[in-house]
């Protein structure tokens, strides 16, 4: 849902045009262009300078005496001339070397460290807003004692060796200040190469001048409404640049490649850079740097068998400019407050990339079974008699769905927290007999809280005062959002937050169940008719920040809420599952999300695919986009496209706005309906590979949806390729169809691998682009060769119904080695008793006729007792592909030695019950 | 619900007891199948849809061999198989084969659930259900009542519209030859203004005239025919004279003479008609000229007493004094030639037949109309409303007119299809379509509005209840078996 219909409506009253279809955002103005922003544009400013200006210079000098250097991490101070100021300006800085091979750069204006700047007795901080402190990366950021070394120190420069092999250097030139990382004796990332660094120095507000009024360093007029900026100029900005690589990806999130484009640049058609402000945007432009709902400052770069990253962690509006040339790319941050601190991972490879960076954000939460399978949603199911009739009519037209979604409308006139009682009577029968089928129901629960003294919520949220406070720092945010006048929860207090938890629990939500879970929305936050549909930057939040500050973790700070808030309800023994719709680094820990208001429209269907991808690669993999799009009334063919596509997105949600039509995924009628319900099958029948890849990534921080270029680093041809991807490690290569009027596809092949097509096992072979049948309903699936691929065949009504199930093995082997190997994790699907071992983690391998089992459980042990209780669990079928043997033998390594046996193998090349059980 | 400690592979072995033992049972086959189970010549078994035949041992073995699904109706291994569910005390069923061992309890004997214990419920369900079917019948039972009695009443008003319908009638049949009268009259009335305006009387004298010029031009024949003979004859007479003939001629000369002399006397007589008739025309002519001049004076005198007249009229139709449709007829009789009023007095009876016409068809589909089940009571239902608060609006469902939520019309009436009436073309929606509603009615004891749905946008459900949908269709009779009986299969 989104921001408000009003504005829908506006449009159509003011442009009098019906604009589906149209790639022309109406509201463009809405939002700021860098031009628009004046810490952008002085950033930019300064860019420009650097290039043109033959004669300019960094504003920074190095102390060369401050250097020190001790317990990894290593210390100075930068010295800045300001015209008129006999002193310089301070600046201390960090360059810190972490256990997990990642290197930290900070820096600071000493002054405002010290607290010694006045704002005019405004009621904010003095500091610069640190989002490590705040976000809680503290924790989780380790400093290296023990292999940083000095290796070289003279008048030029500085080189600290790093890494457990010693095989990271950084080298901090003095003159000009520049640091360079190198891997294996070569630059890879250069911090300020181009001399942008910038840290706009205090300045009290009695000596701005006529020039700091065009450079809108003072307050500032967007759309009529003004920003009062107390603090004056206070942005910061670094150029970062990679060299040697041609491609960088991530920032999300943004409706453009997946390898990102120059900004700046008439060839790519990107004027402004790419922008990070979480905002309420719909019908949003495609192929644009425009913001969108989310925000991850992470940076990945990727060269041939190399990749490097960086995580600049900011959470004010922040702008990246790109630039490339033959052999490299440069990049250009800049952020309009808070401290500078930046991280920069070396890899080598994309895992160790990962691996580093979710380390340090955290690892994107193990969903509970059922939130992977397809979920119902509409604005809005509008009664518990509407919910049932569309649970029952799942059973009988012979569909598995998982959770049925209710948008704004169940409430009370949209007071969270409670159900309308002429519709919603009975919410706990209603989850009763959802859950009789194994299903879930999830509620949109919004952080602006209506402004209604008889609403117990905000009557508590006032007597608490846990609400934002507008620029007096006194009076509360008050705006309009869906319930009309509100206030916003203030999330950066940590006794709100603990408020706004608590009320999940179940005596405090009534009606709400276990099987009830939440959907919190428009906590970008958005705001009606507030600058760019947000809240204003100089609102102020508990502990003297400015929105400006932590406006990109307001909506991560609320699901953050949220999630303790069930965690507590359910005494830490199930899974929460939450969809946000605003995101920063680390909300993977918590959520799911999804792309926001798209249009129905091949446009955004095709945009669709690159966003989520990107927003994988830079951390926020359980994501999809609203099947078949929010706005409009899909025709048949997008429809099932989308379905086809939705079956592959992480996060698989149909949902649609309010004034399209009813559109449940049998409605369309035959052939449509068997397509989509062949398609829900193919989604259910993975399940047990969807589940090991949630796994994988939980653990590693790899994407779940891979893009060619993580599964093939060497192929230079696939690294900007972003209308195809891989299935985690499953060796499924996934080519949807995209555009209308097609029967069949060209997949592009990296490798000289035999692939077999997922529907007829046919062989495909070498490098280069193969020619496959794509009907509408059929979406080209290749197995690659050499993977074993597990399902499960039994479509159950719901994905938990699964769990006892037997298994299949496709086992598609190698066209070169003939041999294929596949990994399988499950646990209960629910609880946390994984975390302390209780889950089942296999290995199958297949070789020259041997099917080989092996225990990959780390522990055993811990793993006992739940083994026991899954005793039942076992492969019902083996199909053998590109595999002539009649017999072959199973090799099943457990604790207590190997067990071996022959099975047949028949004429289809099918191993009927090969007596073969996991445990 | 919880693991059972022997799940699976003990659940199998028992599902399938040899074919030896006198009393088989096969899990998810009921007993009226069971022979359906059992093994050919050589000791196989052939699926019940195809030709395939199996051992056995394959039967509910956990991996699915028919492609109908029927060897294995006690697992979920088939996707098309089916599951019986014997529900002992309750009533027995099937369920899809993907509900067996998926820990969820569908049948309430718990025979589905191998992995997880599931309550016997069927007792308590079957307790229910009774409860149930007799509150259903109750319903429907006081639901028909009522609905008989509207029946009647229904009967009774369809009674006085067929009354109505018939005096309708016979006042079209009246009021068509009054119509015809007055259409006569304004037609004469008309021809004679079409010649000029003049009276009856010119008109007749004018007649007269002509009679009387073609009688003198006769006349005047005569006369020239009577002079060339006299001429003639005085010739002869001359003649004789001086002739021979005397005697012969004479006498017809005298009797010409004599015939002379009459005609002479006609001819006087003639000329005197001649000339009276001459004045007495120039007289009538006189007359019917100013009669002519008179005849505008009446004709305006007419009018301005017409228009007194109407305004009086009026007056006392307004003041309840007079019926509207008396004082016309009576002035008609009255002034008959005077053609202003016989046509408004015409234009009011068309206009009156017109009306009675519409009433007459209108009743004439009333009676006739066929409303699916619902025709024994249209009369009554027609315009009944019922209302009901949901949520910020209040809706009003009119039986066979319109349906209204506060007050936007959400459609009208188009059709009904059992006990489901369309209502559509209400208020367009802004961005939509036009607003429709389907109103779903059920049984109940009273009119009454369960629940409104805008299942997309501006297209409504509405569920009601209304004694109107109670039909003796809908006693249901129990499927619970009495006794130790096994209960129907279902």
């Amino acid at each position: 849902m989104n921001l408000v219909r009003f504005r829908w409506i506006l449009q159509w009253v003011i442009l009098g045009l019906f604009v589906i279809g149209s790639s022309e955002a109406a509201f463009r103005h809405v939002f700021r262009t860098s031009a628009q922003d004046g810490f952008a544009k002085r950033n930019r400013q300064l860019a420009s300078a650097q290039k043109y200006d033959p004669n300019y210079k960094g504003q920074f000098q190095l102390d060369t005496s401050s250097i020190t250097f001790s317990d990894g991490i290593l210390s100075g101070i930068l010295q800045k001339q300001v015209p008129g100021n006999m002193e310089e300006i301070l600046f201390p800085f960090t360059i810190s070397f972490l256990k997990d091979g990642s290197t930290r750069f900070q820096l600071d204006e000493k002054r405002r460290l010290e607290g010694n700047v006045d704002y005019d007795g405004a009621k904010i901080r003095k500091d610069r807003f640190d989002v490590a402190q705040y976000h809680d990366l503290g924790s989780r950021i380790h400093i290296d004692t023990e292999h940083p070394e000095v290796t070289t120190h003279n008048k030029k420069l500085l080189k600290v060796d790093y890494g457990n092999n010693q095989q990271f250097s950084m080298v901090l030139h003095f003159q000009p200040f520049m640091i360079e990382f190198l891997r294996d004796g070569n630059v890879e990332v250069v911090l300020n190469q181009r001399q942008l660094l910038n840290m706009e120095h205090y300045r009290p507000r009695s000596e701005r001048s006529q020039k700091d009024e065009s450079l809108g360093m003072w307050e500032e007029k967007f759309d009529n409404i003004l920003d009062s900026k107390p603090r004056g100029p206070e942005s910061l900005g670094l150029d970062i640049s990679f060299i040697g690589y041609k491609h960088v990806y991530g920032v999300p999130e943004h409706t453009s490649s997946l390898s990102l484009k120059e900004t700046n640049n008439s060839e790519t058609g990107y004027t402004d850079p790419y922008r990070l402000y979480n905002v309420d945007i719909f019908e949003y432009e495609v192929d644009s740097p425009m913001s969108q709902y989310g925000a991850i400052p992470f940076m990945q770069a990727h060269k041939v068998n190399s990749d490097v990253g960086i995580f600049w962690s900011n959470a004010a509006a922040t702008w990246i400019d790109i630039e490339k040339d033959a052999s490299s790319t440069s990049t250009h941050w800049y952020s309009e407050s808070g401290k500078m601190d930046v991280f920069i991972y070396l890899g080598p490879t994309a895992l160790d990339v990962y691996e580093a960076y979710s380390g340090l954000t955290g690892r994107t939460q193990l969903p509970p079974l059922f939130s992977i399978g397809y979920h119902q949603c509409r604005w809005n199911y509008f009664s518990e008699e509407d919910v049932q009739t569309v649970d029952n009519t799942f059973n009988e037209v012979d569909m598995p769905y998982d959770a049925i979604w209710l948008d704004i409308d169940y409430t009370s006139g949209r007071r969270y927290f409670t159900w309308d009682e002429a519709t919603f009577p009975h919410p706990q029968e209603t989850l009763k007999k959802l859950d009789s089928n194994g299903r879930k129901m999830v509620v949109i629960l919004d952080p602006h809280i209506k402004n209604d003294p008889n609403y117990f919520v905000s009557k508590d949220l006032l007597e608490n005062d846990f609400t934002v406070k507008d620029s007096s720092g006194v009076d509360n945010y008050n705006a309009e959002c869906w319930p009309g006048d509100s206030i916003w929860v203030d999330f950066f207090n940590m006794e709100g937050q603990q408020w706004w938890g608590d009320l999940y629990s179940y005596d405090r939500f009534k009606g709400s169940d276990k099987n009830l879970f939440i959907w919190n929305d428009m906590n970008e936050p958005s705001v009606f008719k507030g600058p760019e549909t947000s809240m204003h930057r100089d609102a102020i939040h508990h502990g003297g920040w400015e929105h400006r500050d932590v406006h990109n973790i307001y909506g991560h700070e609320c699901i953050n809420s949220t999630y303790k808030g069930l965690i507590k309800r359910d005494h830490g023994e199930l899974r929460p599952f939450i969809l946000t719709r605003s995101f920063f680094a680390g909300t993977n820990t918590l959520a799911a999300s999804w792309i926001g208001d798209t249009l129905s429209t091949w446009e955004h269907f095709r945009g669709s695919l690159a966003t989520v991808l990107t927003n994988g690669v830079a951390g926020m993999p359980f994501s999809g986009a609203d099947v078949a799009g929010f706005f409009g009334n899909p025709d048949p063919e997008l429809f099932v496209r989308w379905y086809e596509l939705g079956i592959f997105y992480p996060f698989f949600r149909a949902h649609a706005h309010i004034d399209t039509k009813r559109r449940e995924p049998w409605l369309y009628g035959e052939p449509y309906t068997s397509m989509v319900r062949n398609l829900l099958g193919i989604r259910y029948r993975l399940l047990p590979t969807w589940y090991t890849t949630f796994r994988t990534t939980h653990m590693t921080g790899l994407p779940i949806l891979r893009p060619q270029f993580l599964v093939h680093p060497a192929d230079e041809l696939g690294f900007d390729i972003d209308d195809q991807f891989y299935l985690g490690d499953s060796g499924l290569l996934v080519k949807p169809v995209l555009e209308p009027g097609v029967s069949e596809t060209a997949v592009y092949i990296a490798d000289d691998e035999t692939y077999y097509d997922f529907y007829d096992f046919d062989e495909m072979k070498g490098k280069g682009k193969h020619v496959v049948p794509a009907s509408l309903g059929r979406i080209p699936i290749l197995l690659r060769g050499g993977n074993i691929l597990i399902t499960r065949e039994r479509i159950r009504r719901a994905s938990e119904l699964t769990i006892n199930d037997p298994y299949t093995l496709y086992i598609a082997v190698s066209g070169k080695t003939g041999s294929a190997s596949g990994e399988l994790y499950m646990d209960d699907g629910t609880s946390f008793e994984y975390e302390k071992g209780a889950y089942i983690s296999r290995k199958f391998t297949f070789n020259d006729g041997v099917l080989d089992v092996f225990d990959t459980h780390p522990h055993p042990q811990s793993g006992v007792r739940y083994a026991e209780s899954m005793k039942h669990l076992k492969v019902e079928r083996i199909k053998l592909i590109g595999d002539n043997h009649q017999k072959i033998k199973i090799h099943k390594h457990g604790m207590s030695g190997v067990k071996s046996w022959d099975v047949k193998v028949n004429t289809d090349g099918v191993v009927q019950k090969p007596n073969l059980y996991l445990v | 619900m919880h693991l059972k400690s022997c799940f699976f592979l003990a659940s199998l072995v028992s599902s399938l007891i040899p074919f030896t033992n006198a009393k088989l049972s096969i899990r998810g086959i009921s007993e009226n199948e069971l022979h359906l189970y059992k093994p050919n010549a050589e000791g196989r078994w052939k699926c019940l849809g195809s030709d395939i035949t199996i051992n056995l041992e394959q039967i509910n073995d956990d991996y699915c061999d028919c492609p109908d699904g029927s060897d294995e109706p006690g697992t979920s291994a088939c996707s098309n198989g089916k599951f019986f569910c014997k529900n002992d005390g309750y009533i027995s069923k099937y369920i899809p084969s993907n509900r067996v061992d998926d820990t969820k309890c569908d049948c309430c004997d718990g025979s589905d659930e191998s992995l997880v214990k599931c309550e016997n419920t069927c007792k308590e369900e079957a307790e229910n259900y009774k409860r149930s079917l007799e509150k259903h019948n109750q319903l429907v039972s006081d639901g028909l009542k009522i609905r008989d009695d509207w029946v009647a009443q229904s009967a009774e008003l369809k009674k006085e519209a067929k009354k109505k319908y018939d005096s309708v009638t016979w006042k079209i049949t009246e009021l068509e030859k009054t119509k015809q009268n007055l259409e006569n009259t304004v037609k004469a009335l008309k021809e004679s203004a079409d010649s000029d305006s003049r009276s009856i009387l010119s008109n007749d004298l004018e007649e007269i005239k002509v009679d009387l010029y073609d009688l003198l031009d006769e006349r005047n024949e005569y006369n020239e025919r009577l002079n060339a003979l006299e001429n003639l004859l005085d010739e002869i007479t001359l003649q004789y004279e001086t002739d021979n003939f005397e005697a012969t001629l004479k006498e017809a000369i005298d009797s010409w003479e004599d015939i002379r002399s009459q005609n002479v006397k006609k001819k006087v007589a003639s000329e005197k008609i001649h000339n009276d008739l001459k004045s007495s025309i120039a007289h009538l002519a006189r007359i019917a000229k100013e009669e002519a001049t008179y005849f505008g004076f009446f004709k305006k005198i007419e009018k301005d007493l017409t228009d007194v007249y109407w305004n009086v009229k009026r007056s006392l139709i307004d003041f309840g004094i007079l019926s509207p449709s008396i004082p016309a007829t009576s002035l008609k009789n009255t002034g008959g030639f005077y053609l202003e009023n016989v046509q408004s007095d015409l234009d009011e009876a068309e206009v009156e037949l017109e009306e009675l016409q519409k009433e007459q068809t209108a009743l004439l589909e009333e009676l006739q109309e066929h409303h699916n089940g619902w025709d024994n009571l249209y009369r009554f239902l027609k315009g009944m409303t019922t209302e009901r608060k949901v949520g910020d609006y209040i809706y009003k469902v009119v039986f066979f007119g319109n349906v209204l939520q506060n007050s936007v019309d959400l459609g009208n009436f188009v059709e009904q299809n059992g006990n489901t009436l369309k209502y559509s073309n209400g208020q367009s929606c802004w961005n939509g379509p036009d607003r429709s509603a389907r109103v779903f009615v059920e049984c109940g004891i009273e009119n009454e509005i369960v629940s409104v749905l805008e299942a997309q946008k501006c297209e409504y459900s509405i569920k009601m209840k209304s004694p109107a949908a109670c039909s003796a269709s809908q006693f249901q009779t129990s499927l619970l078996k009495n006794g130790n009986d096994d209960p129907d299969e279902l």
